[in-house]
């Protein structure tokens, strides 16, 4: 990691206050046990970090050192915070008892970790925060619930989630051999200077391979998805909203960086990949969740599905930065893909968060709401839960009137069909496309199930649970947001296009502009370097 | 014009959230303010209707008269950017207006949902905040479905439909309520998620070059001077088929049907049956036939095939069938038959026809749906078996399925002989002009016919076994109250049906030329390609035919 400058800390501001506040709650919590307390306090932690990121906006500078600033980091920064306070109110009940300050501090870590990925622009770094992610995730399924399942969820999601860390930097080793630089910025340039027939190539496909298997444990995709279900449906309502979102976004984020942009060249690979993925994906994940009647189990098979969706966004985008690359003659925007894939991550996010926290909100001691069965009637004694509920429901099935959920999925396959237009991979994107769209309708078959059980079957109870009031406000401000985003949709469209444009920019500023004579030479050097390792590499 | 036909499509949605925030209020508040929105919305779309009728008339062929032609098109346009990117390259619009073909389905849906209030004034008394919220979030679906303008605005608004119904059936229906709910739903889902691709790649195929957009009107102008390649067109009009023919239904398509009419609630049938499966014959008419002419001409014999197996079976089903809501909802199945094969004809005849033949279907199917919802509630049974000689309990109730009935199977004097005459000598026409497959179309026709005397059958029997001899009546619980004939409520709910029923019988040709102008825009180009299609004719005969078809044949003022 070289060229860490003053510049690079002021810019990592955001992301230490956090880090800072966590490390604050930690320590305190030991002495001060006030439940509501450290909420609070992380809430004031939050602000601080919108403050900053308020008073110092984010040049868009590219590359600078091991962070890269650019349109993609500013958005998912913003993202970061609006869902953290959303966590938070999440949390804001069940923070864990005697171990609230912990949890709370493990919250902010995770944030602190997804705010660092978005704008890592190093090998290392992008480990780094993908390790601040999950970490805290195994002492929150920890301390979440209490009992037998719970405790085999968190090692079962422990377990799995190191072997995916230790696939990852697998993968990563590749890429350092074949670029000789853990720099993204140094890596992009090593791999697209050379024409397709170097001998390295296999072992830079290979790098894919192992990377993409290390982040689809992140994005729960087929067929690293086992752990999720049991997962869960082991934990509780705000740490299943938590898995379901940060790693997803934190995925979604280091393939669209690191295997969609930095290495175009490899894009066979990763075209392939994605798409194999991405319809295995979708049909695993809808077709189990059929037959599940736990909430939280089928929320997770939904949220595998949604990750095959995603991928098909991967899938263009792999093969709209091959063509840019090979033949210049792209008819499409160089965003296509990636930022419905972002635009996707916005509204899958605020739908899940949702409908965990509707979940939470309609739940107490004495009436659980675990099942589809125990949904029966919620629309007679919590009607706006229930309404609530079936609109997140909706948004995910992306079935109007959640405009949304239908944009989201309109967007990707729009790109999906124009793609389909071009010669080479005519038939497989079609085919991807109506699978995608078949996917949907067995998607709402069980969307309206849970649907139907809260408006159409007699309740078996007329208790109403007392809820949580914070999880009732999270899903309001989701369910507003969500709203706004469906009748605005050119707000986030746009933002998310220039993110997918600047991460984009951001590279091609890299290939070109080197600001002293001094790092030139460096460049230079290192570039030297990185060929003769990578011959090395290849030729052993 | 463009503000009120804003005002009148999301009048009902202001109607439908006032009446979710007022879910404590008893059923009789709920019913009158329904009873207000609805009316005020029939009121809008009444005189938007008027003021189109107003219009001055575009003759076809006159080239002096593309002013007033325009003026038609444009007729209470709205355009308001809603998903646009910066560059440009996809610019999905908020894009509404009204024309010929979506003219009368736009008034009948406003129409509808009133008469459905009605029927539902003493029936709902449970959660009745909840149903009628949902009822105008229907209408304002619908409403927006015949005048959008742009393909993902047609889609959402398609699509829009399906969850209020979802909720009416599931929530108010009969027993089987909830299967039949979820199959409704999935079935016309699976099918339009196809439509959305075929959709997609039009508004792409169209906009090849230069800027790309999914405004209709735009899209046609683009087709017409560079249109899709045939074996896309093929496809395409694969992916639509599989949303609207679902939609229609179509013979193979229909089994979602008879189940969700008959859980259905009294309104909800009414308005499935008299509007939602119009979308589908809509959709064909809007799409299929200016868009894909190629494939339009490729598939139209199977289509036709689909038809007339649909009039047939259709009807003999609905003759086996002992319970009445089940008969008319087969009867349905058999009458969009005849909408279908009216379009596919390929002529104007058979266009006009088939488009008039929705509109009538609506008015008389929608009539009787609501008159088994008036037997229901008085009797709480539907069986045929269990009921006799009503009319003489219930005159009037039996004058109104009388009406109906005949319009139904299409008596002179009455819109559904105006309707099927017109389709049905359209189909002849074509099978008389065919071509080599003369034959074959003659063999459609003349099966199509023998549906028409299949619907008599059917219908008159059921008027006969219910209505007529000896007075049979299931035997009233404890505490009941004695039946009685139709309050005014009722009969004022029936009455505007009969009146337009009597009304488009009459006057058939009134009806007609407001859509002519914009039928024959859209089916130009279907029709251009099977003449150019069609072999073994002699030009000379051709000239004949378009000329005789020229001519409005009904003029009975």
């Amino acid at each position: 990691m070289n060229g860490v400058t003053l510049q690079t800390v002021l810019d990592l501001i955001p992301e230490m206050i956090l880090m800072g506040t966590a490390v604050a709650v930690y320590i305190l919590g030991a002495f001060i046990p006030a439940k509501r307390l450290w909420s609070g306090v992380a809430a004031i932690g939050l602000a601080a970090a919108a403050m900053v990121m308020w008073q110092r906006p984010d040049a868009a500078s590219g590359f600078a050192g091991p962070i890269v600033r650019d349109a993609l980091t500013t958005q998912f920064r913003w993202l970061t915070l609006i869902l953290g306070f959303l966590f938070l109110l999440v949390t804001s009940k069940r923070t864990g008892g005697d171990l609230a300050a912990e949890f709370v501090g493990s919250l902010l870590l995770i944030l602190s970790g997804m705010m660092l990925t978005a704008g890592a622009g190093d090998l290392l770094l992008v480990f780094l925060g993908l390790e601040l992610v999950s970490i805290p995730t195994y002492i929150l399924l920890y301390i979440g619930r209490k009992n037998r399942e719970s405790q085999e969820s968190a090692v079962k999601y422990f377990y799995l989630s190191i072997v995916s860390s230790a696939v990852l930097l697998y993968g990563f080793s590749f890429l350092f051999g074949v670029s000789g630089s853990t720099s993204l910025a140094e890596i992009h340039r090593a791999l697209i200077a050379t024409d397709g027939s170097a001998s390295w190539l296999p072992l830079g496909g290979l790098a894919m391979v192992l990377i993409f298997a290390g982040l689809a444990f992140k994005i729960a995709a087929v067929p690293f998805h086992f752990y999720a279900p049991d997962v869960y449906e082991g934990t509780s309502n705000a740490n299943a909203a938590i898995l379901a979102v940060a790693p997803k976004i934190v995925g979604v984020i280091v393939l669209a960086r690191i295997a969609v942009m930095a290495m175009p060249n490899l894009g066979e690979y990763g075209i392939r990949i994605a798409m194999i993925l991405a319809v295995l994906t979708m049909t695993v994940g809808n077709v189990l969740a059929l037959w599940q009647t736990n909430l939280r189990r089928l929320l997770a098979y939904s949220s595998i599905a949604h990750a095959g969706y995603m991928l098909v966004g991967l899938a263009v985008a792999f093969d709209v930065r091959w063509r840019i690359l090979t033949n210049n003659d792209n008819q499409l925007e160089s965003t296509g893909g990636l930022a419905p894939v972002l635009f996707y991550l916005v509204v899958y996010s605020l739908a899940s968060i949702g409908a965990f926290a509707c979940l939470s909100a309609a739940s107490d001691e004495k009436h659980r709401l675990e099942t589809t069965h125990n949904a029966a009637g919620l629309a007679r004694r919590h009607p706006l839960v229930a309404g609530l509920l079936s609109l997140f429901l909706l948004t995910l099935a992306g079935i109007p009137p959640a405009m949304a959920g239908l944009f989201g999925k309109f967007t990707i396959f729009w790109d999906a069909m124009r793609l389909a237009q071009l010669q080479e991979y005519q038939s497989l994107f079609t085919v991807l496309a109506v699978i995608g769209m078949l996917n949907a309708v067995i998607a709402a078959g069980y969307y309206l199930r849970v649907i139907g059980s809260m408006y159409f079957r007699p309740a078996d109870t007329v208790d109403r649970a007392a809820g949580e009031t914070g999880a009732f406000m999270a899903a309001v401000v989701s369910c507003i947001l969500l709203l706004a985003i469906g009748f605005v949709p050119g707000f986030v469209a746009q933002n998310s296009r220039d993110a997918a444009d600047g991460a984009a920019v951001s590279f091609e500023q890299s290939l070109t502009a080197v600001s002293t004579p001094a790092e030139a030479a460096a460049d230079l050097a290192n570039s030297d370097s990185s060929d003769s390792l990578s011959n090395g590499v290849a030729t052993r | 014009m463009s503000t009120l036909l804003l005002i009148t499509i999301f009048l009902p949605a202001v109607g439908a959230a006032f009446l979710a925030a007022m879910t404590e209020a008893g059923h009789k508040v709920v019913r009158g303010v329904a009873l207000t929105f609805s009316l005020g919305t029939l009121i809008a779309a009444g005189y938007l209707t008027w003021q189109y009728t107003e219009l001055p008339m575009a003759a076809a062929e006159d080239a002096s008269s593309t002013a007033t032609a325009s003026e038609r098109e444009n007729f209470a346009g709205v355009d308001y950017p809603w998903f646009e990117s910066e560059d440009s390259k996809v610019s999905i619009h908020f894009s509404l207006g009204l024309d010929g073909l979506g003219l009368w389905m736009f008034a009948l849906s406003a129409l509808l949902v009133v008469v459905c209030v009605l029927v539902s004034w003493e029936a709902i008394r449970d959660r009745a905040a909840g149903f009628y919220s949902l009822l105008l979030l229907l209408e304002m679906g619908m409403l927006g479905v015949f005048a959008a303008r742009d393909l993902l605005l047609f889609y959402v608004f398609f699509e829009f439909t399906l969850f209020p119904l979802f909720f009416l059936i599931g929530v108010w229906g009969s027993e089987e309520r909830r299967y039949a709910a979820i199959k409704f739903f999935l079935f016309t889902f699976a099918g339009s998620v196809l439509t959305l691709l075929g959709l997609i790649t039009i508004a792409i195929a169209s906009s090849a070059s230069g800027e790309l957009t999914f405004s209709i009107p735009q899209i046609m102008a683009n087709l017409k001077a560079a249109p899709m390649s045939a074996e896309l067109q093929f496809w395409v009009f694969l992916a639509l088929f599989a949303g609207f023919a679902v939609k229609v239904p179509l013979f193979p398509f229909h089994t979602w049907l008879p189940l969700a009419h008959v859980q259905a609630p009294t309104a909800g049938s009414v308005l499935l049956a008299g509007v939602m499966l119009k979308m589908g014959t809509y959709g064909f008419v809007r799409f299929s036939l200016p868009m894909l002419p190629d494939a339009t001409v490729t598939c139209m014999p199977w289509i036709l095939w689909l038809s007339v197996i649909g009039i047939i079976y259709g009807a003999l089903v609905a003759l086996a069938q002992r319970d009445i809501k089940r008969l008319i909802a087969y009867s349905s199945v058999s009458h969009l038959g005849f909408c279908m094969l009216g379009i596919f004809a390929l002529n104007r005849l058979g266009l006009e026809g088939g488009v008039l033949q929705m509109v009538n279907h609506g008015i008389s199917t929608g009539g009787l749906f609501a008159i088994v919802g008036m037997i229901y509630e008085r009797y709480h049974t539907r069986q045929i078996a269990e009921l006799g000689g009503l009319a003489k309990r219930t005159p009037w109730l039996a004058f109104f399925m009388l009406v109906m009935t005949f319009s139904s199977i299409g008596l002179p004097g009455l819109n559904g002989f105006a309707g099927e005459f017109l389709l049905l000598t359209g189909m002849f026409q074509r099978g008389w002009y065919g071509g080599a497959s003369s034959a074959e179309f003659l063999t459609i026709a003349v099966l199509a016919v023998s549906g028409v005397v299949f619907g008599a059958w059917y219908m008159l029997s059921l008027v006969r076994r219910v209505f007529f001899g000896p007075l049979k009546e299931p035997m009233l619980h404890d505490g009941e109250p004695e039946v009685k004939d139709l309050s005014v409520r009722e009969i004022a709910s029936l009455t505007p049906l009969a009146v337009c029923a009597v009304l488009i019988g009459l006057f058939p040709g009134f009806f007609l030329d407001q859509m002519r102008g914009t039928l024959n825009d859209l089916s130009a180009p279907a029709m251009a390609k099977y003449e150019a299609h069609r072999d073994g004719e002699a030009p000379e005969v051709v000239q004949a035919a378009s000329n005789m078809q020229s001519q409005p044949l009904i003029e009975r003022q």
